[in-house]
């Protein structure tokens, strides 16, 4: 979470922290679903699809996945290079998570997948099915194009920063 | 003396909360000057740390375990950094603690190769060898109030997981608890005797009945109401 | 180890220098193979300006060089320090050497400027050697291997070189043919026993012991022999110590290279040798062949080598 925090900072410390993401699973099922660290994979929900990089590890349960969510970032946005690995190497699971729950037969209206009591996101009971891609499908997807610089924003940044107190 | 730092591999949760405040406090320090970041903006960002912290994984699921470890200088009794360096850039106080003189400095790296944990980096901006100070600057400062004489990793740490005391004084917090948790060196064998010690993680109590859950709840309880506030 | 061309060229340069300069001096000190004034004067030139352009070279390695005069002040204890005090103390006495040479002066004063002059040589080379063997987080430096590497193959380099100079001046080759074989052949054992000391891995660190499992750390399970394994290293680019420390050499490059290495640094030199044409033309041909050899060995050197904080990094072992 060490990016969820710092919005509207893009905070240099935390960048170096933290600045590109991956999907981590279970080495174990990893291993029964042919899938290996570092294979790029496609992650599908009802909802929507994305690709990403897989990485195994112990310490999750075995039909559990979970990411750094937040890490990725449109091209050109927040005042980063658009090769920013941001944009290039992060992810974000949003775009497998519908906005509204599903459709309640004794209720028309739609309601919002979120917690009752606060209403923030409440995504952990999302199912996805994660399969390895075809050679040559690599790199993230869905990618933007790069967004368009603010007016005035000639694209010039420090190359070394040193934060003086 | 021998100051130094006890780091608990038991309660570190891997926020690097102790490596961002390091930074932050020798962003004022007139000990080693700011530390550069480069690229800030840009595809490779980098930069200058004196603490940095790792996570390793320790055996297979499901017995395994997450170690969260940060690592900076152990501040060793013998060295090797300070023997190799040429120019004396590269000393070891009376009270323990190894600096480096960034007036003397050539940036020649022979300390960084002398130093198995990683502790130096060279910043390229002053060409000069950095590490960490164990905060020289605050723990003498007597305008902090005294409990603020610590290193800033310490006081920022959430979870009580960094002390810093002195090692000669067997009274000390960082003595009394390495020697109740059984805290350990890394690597003793190379000879350089770090002085920093790591607490193990603790072994799980299996809760065996109801009675044992209740006194349990009570004691967290208990401790949470106590009017002690431990740093 | 990130393999610095400045260092790479400056202990190659200097070593043949260094190796040149003591055997010009010893075999003016024994009147080996009855070497002309201007033929002794030239080789200890050479050697002179050959560890000059290492030195020179080796300060372009430092990120702060206007501090390198301080590097003197650590003879006690620095090995570094101790280096630049018997290089620095040299070339005054080899530059006086040379001139006694030129000026074909004999008698005590040039007899002892020579033995000086190769003490200091050996005194530099072994230095530079120990600068790299007594780092122990380093375990394919931190060996005996390297120091006697590094004297023999820096006389194996100074000996072609100082058999050119015979060809072109002396009027017997031959006994500096047999020298220079001599040292070819015992820097080559001495380099094919460095490798193998090296692989042998027995003895190396792991990460495991790097974080303290076994002592430290428990749990549930076996994981006081578990083994460790890297999950994040805490950092999503770059820092000082992945660039000084991270270099990667795929097993096969580095098979490819020691062929390279061991062809160029004694294979052709050595045959040369044994065919023994005593043209100078050729004979510098084969020195500088040898030399070629030599910084592929160094980069190889650098490469091969494997720091303690890989570990932390996640490396299984060094």
């Amino acid at each position: 979470m060490m990016m969820y925090h710092s919005w509207d900072s893009q905070n240099a410390w935390l960048r170096q922290i933290l600045s590109e993401n991956s999907l981590y699973m279970n080495r174990g099922t990893a291993h029964e679903l042919e899938l290996g660290d570092g294979d790029w994979v496609w992650v599908e929900s009802h909802h929507g699809r994305i690709r990403c990089r897989l990485k195994t590890m112990e310490g999750v349960e075995a039909h559990t996945v979970w990411t750094w969510n937040a890490v990725g970032k449109q091209a050109g946005t927040w005042g980063l290079s658009p090769d920013a690995s941001e944009a290039t190497a992060g992810f974000l699971l949003n775009h497998l998570i519908s906005e509204l729950l599903p459709r309640n037969a004794s209720d028309a209206r739609r309601l919002t997948n979120s917690d009752p009591v606060t209403g923030q996101a409440a995504w952990f009971d999302l199912r996805v099915k994660v399969s390895k891609c075809a050679p040559g499908e690599t790199g993230i997807w869905p990618v933007f194009a790069a967004a368009k610089p603010l007016p005035g924003d000639h694209g010039h940044r420090p190359r070394v920063w040193r934060y003086h107190a | 003396m021998k100051l130094g730092l006890v780091i608990d591999l038991d309660t570190c949760v891997g926020c690097h909360a102790c490596a961002t405040a390091c930074k932050e406090w020798n962003a004022s320090s007139k000990v080693n000057g700011a530390l550069s970041d480069y690229e800030p903006f840009g595809a490779e960002p980098s930069g200058v740390w004196f603490n940095r912290v790792r996570h390793y994984e320790v055996g297979d699921y499901p017995e395994n375990k997450t170690i969260n470890f940060p690592v900076c200088c152990m501040h060793c009794a013998d060295a090797d950094c300070v023997t190799v360096c040429p120019t004396g850039a590269s000393y070891k106080r009376d009270d323990g603690i190894v600096l480096v003189d960034q007036d003397k400095c050539m940036g020649c790296n022979l300390c960084a190769w002398a130093c198995p944990y990683g502790a130096r980096e060279l910043d390229q901006v002053p060409g000069t060898m950095k590490k960490c100070t164990l905060c020289v600057d605050r723990i003498y400062d007597e305008m902090l109030a005294p409990e603020d004489r610590q290193p800033a990793c310490v006081l920022a740490c959430p979870t009580h997981a960094r002390m810093f005391g002195d090692f000669d004084d067997p009274q000390s917090e960082v003595s009394r608890v390495t020697a109740e948790r059984g805290g350990f060196g890394l690597l003793p064998e190379l000879g350089y005797a770090p002085v920093s010690r790591y607490l193990p993680p603790r072994q799980p109590q299996p809760v065996i009945d109801a009675d044992d859950a209740r006194a349990l709840l009570e004691r967290g309880l208990a401790s949470l109401a106590s009017p002690v506030i431990r740093r | 180890m990130k393999p610095a061309v400045s260092i790479i060229f400056f202990t190659v340069s200097s070593g043949a220098g260094l190796g040149l300069l003591a055997l010009v001096a010893l075999c003016d000190t024994f009147a080996f193979g009855s070497l002309p004034a201007h033929a002794l004067w030239r080789g200890a030139l050479l050697g002179v300006v050959l560890v000059a352009a290492g030195l020179a070279s080796s300060v372009l390695h430092l990120a702060n060089p206007k501090n390198a005069w301080r590097s003197f002040s650590r003879f006690k204890t620095s090995w570094l320090s101790r280096e630049a005090v018997f290089a620095a103390a040299l070339f005054p006495v080899s530059g006086l050497y040379i001139v006694l040479v030129i000026q074909s002066k004999g008698g005590a004063s040039r007899i002892l400027l020579a033995i000086l002059t190769c003490a200091l040589a050996w005194a530099v080379l072994i230095c530079t050697a120990m600068i790299y063997a007594s780092l122990k987080p380093i375990r394919q430096w931190h060996t005996r291997w390297t120091p006697v590497n590094y004297v023999l193959l820096g006389h194996w380099s100074g000996a072609l070189l100082l058999w050119a100079i015979a060809c072109a001046y002396a009027t017997r080759s031959a006994p500096f043919l047999l020298v220079a074989g001599v040292f070819g052949l015992a820097a080559l054992a001495a380099k094919l026993a460095y490798w193998h000391s090296i692989g042998d891995d027995a003895q190396a660190l792991t990460l495991e012991r790097a974080i303290g499992v076994r002592e430290g750390v428990h749990g549930p399970g076996p994981i006081s022999a578990a083994h460790a394994r890297l999950l994040d290293v805490g950092h999503s680019h770059g820092t000082f110590l992945t660039s000084e420390f991270g270099f990667q050499l795929a097993q096969r490059h580095a098979r490819g290279l020691r062929g390279v290495a061991l062809a160029l640094g004694f294979g052709l030199p050595l045959a040369w040798l044994v065919v023994g044409v005593a043209h100078w033309q050729p004979a510098l041909a084969a020195a500088v062949c040898c030399i070629m050899g030599l910084l592929v060995e160094r980069w190889l050197f650098f490469a091969e080598a494997k720091h303690t904080v890989r570990l932390y990094h996640g490396d299984p072992r060094t």
